[in-house]
């Protein structure tokens, strides 16, 4: 059951993957943003000498979550808006599955995005390449919040009116739970501690997926079938 | 005659509005049933709760023998939906929507092919979605919900936005289709008649009554 699960979900989210490879301007504008927060962002900072990890780390979790904003909330409210929702509420498999497919999908976009805004964050605010294992990691479990995250409030607010202004405005708050241990581990690694000191925060962060990874599968079948 | 699908009873509130108020209907192989009424009646609401879209408030759906809100999976496979909206995706091309949906269920290569002939759209397989036209998508719509031959079909407002031409290849087409059940909704009986075998009237939620055509 969780194989075939799994299976689904990998389906739905190849589909999603190559719709949005088909109409790539949102992912490569999505890409631009990152990269122009970055370089502007050193344009600013150049003459400090020492930057605070504080700021640095708070610079790239605005980006990273401005980027969730523009992938995420629009998954399932688009299906909705062009009529393929209830296509998939046709589909002879569980509906978790759809969700997932949304996470799997999701998870892969903010990826690429994670990936540019590190390797431009090493090249245009002369970060040190031994961060870069530090960064990954933090960051990816960050995504990985905010695709189950994300993708959730998506479903829940599908059938709003107003949805997509309503999906900006709601994603921060619940975003905080990310933000808050997110910007003090990544202060942590770009200080260069070691990694048994993030361990409070990557406990918070953790905690987070597994509280939404719950509330995803007690209610997005209510949900997903009106 | 076997019973594909049977509601008992049911009923949908959606809020302090009853759409269905205790609906009780049958339906046996390869029975063409058209469900009209005016706006508003419960005609989609009834489609969408046997194509276990939507849970009802109350009452019991069985499909193939099986109660559907317990099964609902299987209820799934036995069901091609064709909604007044394509679930076809503009950016894929036919031949990938195909694959994308009949992903769920087990079906041979060879079945894309069959579908593909049935409407006859198969030069268009490899054009994406949104490049076609609206009777054409509607063709490539009615494949998708013949994968996997289901023994149920529902249509919902399925002629809506067609031209004539058009929507008398489609009841061509419904009325090759001999061994499946089809229940559609309309409002328009005129051409629905051209291929139903009888018609049920939803006036307010209730069955007004019930014309046998054929």
């Amino acid at each position: 059951m969780i194989e075939d699960t799994l299976i689904y979900a990998i389906k739905m989210a190849h589909k999603d993957l190559i719709v949005e490879l088909r109409r790539p301007h949102e992912l490569l504008s999505i890409i631009a943003f990152t990269l122009s927060s970055i370089i502007v962002s050193s344009f600013s900072w150049r003459t400090i000498l020492i930057l605070d990890p504080l700021v640095i780390s708070a610079a790239m979790w605005v980006i990273i979550f401005f980027a969730s904003i523009l992938v995420l909330t629009t998954s399932f409210a688009r299906e909705v808006d062009r009529g393929t929702i209830d296509g998939l509420r046709s589909l002879p498999c569980p509906p978790f599955a759809v969700l997932a497919g949304k996470i799997i999908y999701g998870l892969v976009t903010l990826v690429i995005v994670l990936f540019s805004l590190i390797f431009s964050s090493l090249l245009f605010l002369n970060l040190n390449t031994s961060l870069l294992p530090g960064l990954i990691l933090i960051f990816s479990i960050g995504a990985i919040d905010f695709a189950l995250m994300g993708s959730m409030l998506s479903a829940v607010l599908m059938y709003s009116e107003g949805k997509n202004l309503l999906l900006a405005f709601l994603f921060f708050p619940v975003s905080v739970p990310i933000l808050l241990p997110g910007i003090q581990a990544g202060a942590k690694i770009l200080a260069g501690e070691p990694f048994i000191v993030l361990l409070p925060e990557l406990r918070l962060l953790f905690a987070f997926m597994l509280a939404v990874i719950a509330a995803s599968m007690i209610l997005f079948q209510e949900i997903f079938l009106e | 005659m076997t019973e594909i699908v049977k509601l008992v009873d049911v009923t949908k509130n959606f809020g302090h509005i009853k759409a269905l108020k205790g609906v009780s209907l049958s339906f046996t192989k390869g029975q063409k049933t058209s469900l009209l009424g005016p706006n508003g009646a419960g005609k989609s609401t009834l489609l969408r709760i046997i194509a276990t879209q939507m849970a009802p408030s109350s009452g019991e759906i069985w499909i193939m023998g099986e109660d559907a809100q317990k099964n609902t999976i299987k209820a799934k496979r036995c069901i091609g939906v064709v909604g007044h909206r394509s679930f076809l995706y503009d950016e894929l091309t036919v031949e990938e929507n195909l694959q994308f949906y009949g992903g769920f269920i087990n079906i041979d290569d060879s079945e894309y092919d069959r579908v593909l002939k049935v409407t006859d759209i198969e030069r268009w397989d490899v054009t994406k979605v949104g490049h076609l036209s609206y009777g054409l998508r509607k063709r490539a719509d009615i494949s998708r919900a013949l994968l996997g031959n289901p023994p149920i079909l529902l249509l919902d407002e399925f002629f809506a936005g067609l031209d004539q031409e058009t929507s008398g290849t489609l009841v061509e087409y419904m009325n090759e289709l001999k061994d499946q059940t089809i229940i559609t909704t309309s409002h328009t009986p005129e051409l629905i008649n051209n291929f139903c075998d009888r018609s049920i009237y939803i006036r307010g939620g209730l069955i007004e009554r019930e014309v046998k055509l054929r």
